[in-house]
């Protein structure tokens, strides 16, 4: 019984962490109907640099170096938004196109990685890392738990951002009709642009969260790339909302699956409900019924 | 894509000819294992990329998930060998018979996907593969050797796997080809560019999608087959179902040219090389930096040469006709005087149209039954959405062989009607019978092939199609021979004076033509009944006149026509009944003098207030 | 004020619009009637901007906008509410007004219109907490208006309001536009396919047909003139 607790507690952390992730990822494609597979790339990138490195030189703290990663990787986001992106929107073919630009952008940060810092995994050791507190025979991690709540501020911040400032109306109004935006003055170049840089601020952010408990290597992302997708499916296409639930659903599934399959299996499961869900409930829990046929 | 006619033969030469050299190549080389192990890669990966560009270029539906095909036939085939002793020249196609089977099982939920979901969908099953694999403990299989054999397909000397290869890469290439001028290939085209209007002109897209699919993956699985026994000393679940399988196939079919033929083969040529070199000088220093070349491929090709390599040239060799108004219009002469164009396409159909009248007076029985039968019944049908009653309970009949004219206000109901009628749309309340056939709840490619022909209120052409391949599309509706259904062509585009521009791809084209062909593929589709939607929109009113001739000129041909249009002016001159909708509802049926002067009708238009003041009334 | 001057547009291969000339004066109610497809929505486009024109060039109190990009025409405050009722969806009817209120000029007064919008129509002040799609057909479209008026205009173009709308709802619709226009004095340009409306409400108007104008006057000039009524169903 504990164990089961032990699981479920492990997968509401584990999820909040993909919720943050997932969060970036379901606002780019809320504001502009795109898929960035170079989604978790951005998340290991930031593990590497600034929060492995700044630490190795600096001694800054992961959780710092996250706050430092909001605007680097803001820039870095609304840059490629600008530069690449925005280029290949206006085609017919956008869908499928953002989708092989986002790869072979992944493929490139990756393996820059690769070359550049080595595939040795890596492990961030801070004080908080390995302590743990106990509630019977239950262990919550320090990091997840310190994670998961840098985690609902981000989320919480961004909601707010999008909800009660004017330009934060201006991207919510952008993916329910961009054409209808520019009647209103709304300059969509410009939301595009910021609405792509939060995205990956936000993730950025998350993977610095992650690398607090966990080893990783440039081929994380690839990993982990396809269960965001599966919970920005899952949570429905755009929503902020959905993005948290469908984490946290997803972060239980992976790890309460243990209890009936084996470990190795346990992303099967988590690909079935995605399976199940486009085809039955292609629109996700929150998501508005876009046609996904 | 061409017509059938001399350019097949090149290409067919070509292949024939890569292949003898590729051999030629191999065998002088001599038994260096480095040189033949990269022609090896080169043709395998330009197989299973051609494979895939049948799915994902000619088809347009990205496969992400492709390696799930390659490594279904390289561990289907090892472990039958490993477990059985089951010859792998048995084994591959057990490989590939299961390979298609799980295309089956993948498209059929998946392709009726949207883009980016079904390429998502499709990613899916190979990482399922992965952990499923691993956990039954075949995440390493060390593939036995049994020695050298033919019947255990393992060679020492990696010249035969060549020759294998290239005799799979041969027969891919001829395959593709044929499909290519075939029925298949022409709906492929048209599926991609655009499903609703080819679903108009009778194509069964989901059947499509699913042939090309199945066929990409029985390509993927034998190549797989040959990838592992030849190069492989331990399979892994990692070097047929990884990532980086789909990201070189994918590179390579980008950079070559999706949906060309050549293009996988000339990338593959360029990228394999250059990835082995590289890897080979920097590999120790700079892991991945493969990975690397093929990522800045990836973005650079996106970004700038979005129909790769190949597929720039061709677009640079073939035809574009300049949108030149006065080279399709002479002058602005009047409709029905002799310098006029169009009068020589009234006068192509009338021709036609005094022919088969006199078939049809050939058989009277024919005669007598349609002339008097309503070809069409719409039924009380009602269609809404949401609360928005579209259409409210209407009931009209269409009498066979004439020409009817559907007007009213934006909002009336009218586009709607039409995509009931044509079955992209099914109706909440009524029922439709088209020659007595119950069509309530027919799609549109069936409807098609009953007789029912359309064009839509904003063209939709195939745009990277030529005029003739255009109407070639509607011309399969009826055939699956492509030679008949290019004669068809020809004639239709005769007919309509589109000859001079039949081989011009329909981007260039201006107004007037691109209805042209929106409707010549409408007539190569064999109609009885044919609808047109707003015909007039978007051109002048001496253009408006002449269209006005050729639609009565098909209707003298015996086709029974509806017609939407708002340039009441133009309609009245031309139908023979017309129809008045509001707000979904029947206000007035009669002759077009009748209609017009109808006042439900004029207080459609312009309000009740106007009609009870100045509309006499 | 805005003078537009032998525009032409063309796109998908078609000429939408043939040297098409208006002009509307301060505080002037301009009425651009005709059949559809005439191109009346692409005239009110070229002049929001959100179309380009391939030639002839269009002049707001005599400076020439005739390139410059939409958002930066709002800025100035020419206001188009588009036809079909697009409101924002998936936000509330308050975040749809208050996206109404985006442009800079707009933003300080934004309670004060808030306040005279909901007197005009009430019922979006009971509904202000519900979501954009759950709105009635009617009420989007007050929703639409409304939301123009809150980017205080100094030109509001109109592109169909009664689309798809009941005649009674069309009444109280156009009813409202005409007392707004009467006490906030600001330009309208309403382009209608029901002309007797907006024939009605107007000073001047125009009739489009086939891209091209064939007919202007002042209302009394085409009130119950047969013309209007050919331009529509034609004679035989």
């Amino acid at each position: 019984m504990e164990n089961a607790i032990q699981l479920l507690v492990q997968g509401l952390l584990v999820g909040m962490s993909y919720a943050v992730l997932a969060a970036g990822l379901t606002l780019i494609f809320g504001v502009m109907k795109i898929i960035n597979f170079a989604h978790a790339s951005f998340a290991v990138l930031a593990m590497y640099f600034p929060t492995f490195w700044f630490l190795q030189w600096w001694g800054i703290d992961p959780f710092l170096s996250a706050a430092i990663s909001l605007p680097l990787f803001f820039v870095f986001g609304f840059l490629i938004e600008r530069l690449l992106i925005s280029k290949i929107l206006g085609r017919d073919t956008s869908e499928t196109s953002t989708l092989i630009i986002t790869m072979g952008l992944s493929l490139l940060i990756e393996n820059l990685i690769l070359i550049g810092w080595t595939g040795a995994p890596r492990i961030i050791n801070q004080s908080y890392t390995l302590e743990t507190w106990e509630f019977g025979e239950v262990l919550i991690n320090h990091a997840q738990v310190y994670s998961m709540i840098g985690s609902v501020v981000l989320i919480a911040a961004l909601y707010l951002f999008l909800n009660k400032t004017m330009f934060g109306k201006g991207i919510k109004a952008a993916s329910d009709d961009p054409e209808g935006c520019a009647y209103m003055g709304v300059n969509l170049r410009l939301v595009y642009g910021v609405a792509f840089g939060l995205g990956i601020a936000v993730t950025a952010a998350g993977g610095c969260f992650m690398a607090t408990y966990r080893p990783f290597d440039p081929f994380y992302g690839n990993g982990i790339v396809v269960i965001l997708f599966v919970i920005v499916v899952l949570g429905g296409l755009g929503s902020i909302t959905g993005a948290v639930v469908g984490g946290l659903i997803i972060g239980v599934i992976q790890q309460m699956s243990t209890l009936v399959i084996a470990v190795s299996l346990q992303n099967v499961a988590v690909f079935a409900i995605f399976l199940l869900c486009l085809f039955f409930r292609p629109q996700g829990i929150f998501g508005k019924k876009e046609r996904a046929i | 894509m061409s017509a059938p006619g001399k350019r097949s033969r090149v290409d067919y030469i070509a292949i024939l000819a890569v292949c003898f050299l590729t051999l030629v190549l191999s065998w002088l080389v001599g038994p260096d294992r480095y040189v033949q192990r990269l022609i090896l890669l080169v043709v395998l990966w330009a197989s299973m990329s051609s494979g895939f560009n049948l799915i994902s270029g000619y088809g347009g539906q990205v496969v992400f998930g492709y390696m799930v095909f390659v490594g279904t036939g390289s561990y289907t085939t090892v472990l039958l060998f490993k477990a059985f002793k089951l010859s792998p020249w048995i084994g591959m196609w057990v490989g590939a018979v299961l390979a298609i089977l799980i295309a089956f099982i993948i498209g059929l939920p998946t392709l009726r996907l949207r883009g980016h979901y079904f390429a998502v969908a499709t990613i899916a099953f190979p990482l399922m593969a992965f952990p499923v694999l691993n956990h039954l403990g075949f995440e390493e299989v060390t593939i036995p050797f049994t020695g050298e054999g033919l019947s255990s397909f393992q060679f020492r000397d990696l010249r035969y796997y060549v020759l294998i290869a290239v005799v799979l890469l041969g027969i891919v290439l001829v395959l593709i080809k044929k499909i290519e001028g075939a029925r298949l290939g022409f709906a492929l085209n048209a599926l991609k560019q655009n499903e609703t209007a080819a679903e108009g002109m009778g194509i069964d897209t989901f059947r499509a999608k699913m042939i090309a699919f199945m066929v990409s993956a029985a390509i993927g699985a034998i190549g797989g087959v040959i990838y592992a026994f030849s190069l492989l000393y331990v399979l892994t679940t990692h070097a047929v179902f990884g990532l980086f399988i789909i990201v070189r196939i994918l590179s390579i079919t980008i950079v070559g040219g999706f949906g060309t033929l050549w293009g996988p083969v000339i990338a593959a040529a360029i990228l394999v090389p250059v990835g082995e070199f590289l890897t080979a000088q920097f590999g120790a220093r700079a892991p991945g930096i493969q990975d690397v070349v093929y990522g800045i491929a990836l973005v650079l090709c996106m970004l700038y040469l979005p129909d790769g390599i190949w597929g720039r040239m061709l677009k640079a060799l073939h035809k574009h006709g300049p949108a030149d108004e006065n080279q399709s219009i002479p002058a602005p002469a009047l409709a029905g005087t002799p310098g006029d164009p169009a009068s020589a396409v009234v006068a192509a159909l009338r021709a036609e149209a005094t022919a088969s009248l006199s078939l049809r007076h050939a058989s009277p029985e024919v005669v007598n039954n349609k002339e008097n039968d309503p070809l069409l019944r719409i039924k009380n049908v009602s269609k809404y959405f949401g609360g928005v009653k579209a259409i409210d309970g209407l009931s009209v009949n269409v009498p066979f062989g004439k020409l009817v004219g559907i007007i009213g206000p934006n909002g009336a109901g009218k586009t709607t009607l039409f995509n009931v009628i044509n079955g992209y749309m099914e109706p909440e309340k009524g029922k439709l019978l088209f020659d007595d056939v119950d069509t309530t709840s027919m799609k549109p490619n069936r409807l098609c092939k009953l007789g029912v022909g359309r064009t839509f209120q904003v063209p939709q052409i195939f745009r990277h199609m030529s005029v003739v391949e255009n109407i070639m599309v509607g011309a399969f509706a009826k055939t699956r021979d492509a030679d008949e259904a290019f004669a068809i062509a020809e004639n239709v585009a005769r007919q309509m004076g589109l000859s001079k521009r039949s081989t011009h791809l329909a981007a260039g084209l201006t107004m007037w033509e691109i209805k042209m062909v929106e409707i010549s593929r409408a007539l190569a589709t064999k109609p009885q009944l044919l609808l047109l939607d707003e015909p007039m929109s978007g051109l002048n009113l001496e253009e408006t006149d002449r269209i006005g001739a050729i639609i009565r000129a098909i209707a003298d041909r015996g086709i029974t026509i509806i017609v939407i249009e708002h340039v009441v002016q133009s309609l009245v001159k031309i139908a023979d009944v017309m129809v008045a909708l509001d707000h979904g509802q029947k206000v007035a049926e009669g002759t077009p003098q009748e209609v017009i002067e109808h006042p439900e009708v004029i207080e459609a238009y312009l309000g009740a207030k106007w009609r009870k003041r100045y509309a006499g009334r | 004020m805005l003078v537009v001057e032998d525009v032409v547009v063309e796109y998908g291969g078609m000429t939408a619009l043939r040297k098409v000339s208006i002009k509307l004066a301060e505080g002037e109610f301009v009425s651009i009637v005709g059949p559809n497809g005439a191109g009346k929505s692409t005239i009110l486009k070229a002049i929001s901007g959100t179309v380009r024109c391939k030639s002839g060039h269009i002049y707001y109190r005599n400076n020439e906008i005739t390139g410059m990009p939409a958002h930066k025409r709002t800025e100035l405050g020419i206001i188009h509410v588009p036809e079909g009722r697009r409101i924002f969806p998936s936000l509330t009817v308050m975040e749809n007004l208050e996206i109404g209120a985006y442009r800079p000029e707009a933003r300080g007064s934004a309670a004060k219109t808030l306040e005279m919008v909901f007197e005009y129509f009430p019922i979006l002040k009971e509904r202000r907490e519900q979501r954009g799609s759950n709105l009635s057909g009617g009420e989007q479209q007050m929703l639409a208006i409304s939301r123009g008026l809150m980017s205080m205009p100094h030109v509001l173009i109109l592109d169909e309001p009664s689309l798809g709308l009941s005649p009674r709802l069309t009444e109280v619709i156009f009813e409202a536009v005409r007392k707004l226009q009467e006490n906030l004095k600001f330009s309208i340009l309403l382009v209608e396919q029901r002309a007797l409306e907006a024939l009605e409400l107007c000073n001047r108007g125009y009739i489009l047909e086939s891209g091209r104008i064939t007919t202007s006057g002042d209302r009394e000039q085409l009130m119950g003139n047969s013309v209007v009524q050919r331009a529509y169903l034609g004679a035989i």
